[in-house]
């Protein structure tokens, strides 16, 4: 997402980050630290799940952790830098990205089937060029 | 004692209705204050 950045921001879009772990975490993201840019768009919390909820992301059923595809989903993350930290927050809560326009109405959802499934960067920039007005 | 709110079953074209988050040191922010253009929502973990 960092890198796309500057192509959501030309669609005239904004990023918002949301998790469950702790507030040191999304302020951690938010600083440059570890040798590690500063993402350029903010991050919150969400103790409550209220956007979990809201757009419907679902939770990991015990049986994922043994499939292949969310150790590929880690392996691939792995690959592009990813390190596992301290792990905070609700362990058991799938991703998900939602496109709100600033009339508050949903434009795009995808909801994670499994961890670390996202949706193609290409699909969501797409999106965002297809609601501008 | 957090309130849990019931999940709800949003779809594309529906309007989203109030959800309440932190910031990272912990004040309350609704996601209405980060529509000043369209919002692109990531729900991710964070690793510290």
């Amino acid at each position: 997402m960092r890198e796309a950045y500057p192509r959501i921001h030309d669609l005239g879009a904004a990023v918002l980050t949301v998790g469950t772990a702790a507030g040191w975490q999304a302020a951690a993201l938010m600083d440059a630290s570890r040798g590690r840019a500063a993402l350029p768009f903010p991050c919150v919390v969400d103790p409550d799940h209220n956007v979990y909820r809201t757009f419907g992301f679902g939770r990991v059923r015990w049986w994922q952790w043994l499939t292949p595809r969310l150790w590929r989903n880690y392996l691939r993350a792995f690959g592009r830098g990813s390190r596992q930290g301290k792990v905070t927050g609700d362990v058991g809560q799938l991703p998900g990205v939602a496109i709100v326009g600033r009339d508050r109405r949903v434009r795009y959802l995808y909801r994670a089937r499994t961890v670390g499934d996202y949706p193609p960067v290409e699909a969501l920039l797409e999106a965002l060029d297809e609601g501008r007005p | 004692m957090r309130q849990m709110r019931t999940p709800t079953d949003l779809h594309v074209g529906d309007v989203v209705p109030t959800v309440e988050l932190e910031t990272a040191t912990g004040s309350p922010v609704e996601l209405g204050a980060f529509l000043e253009q369209t919002l692109l929502v990531v729900a991710i973990r964070y690793y510290g």
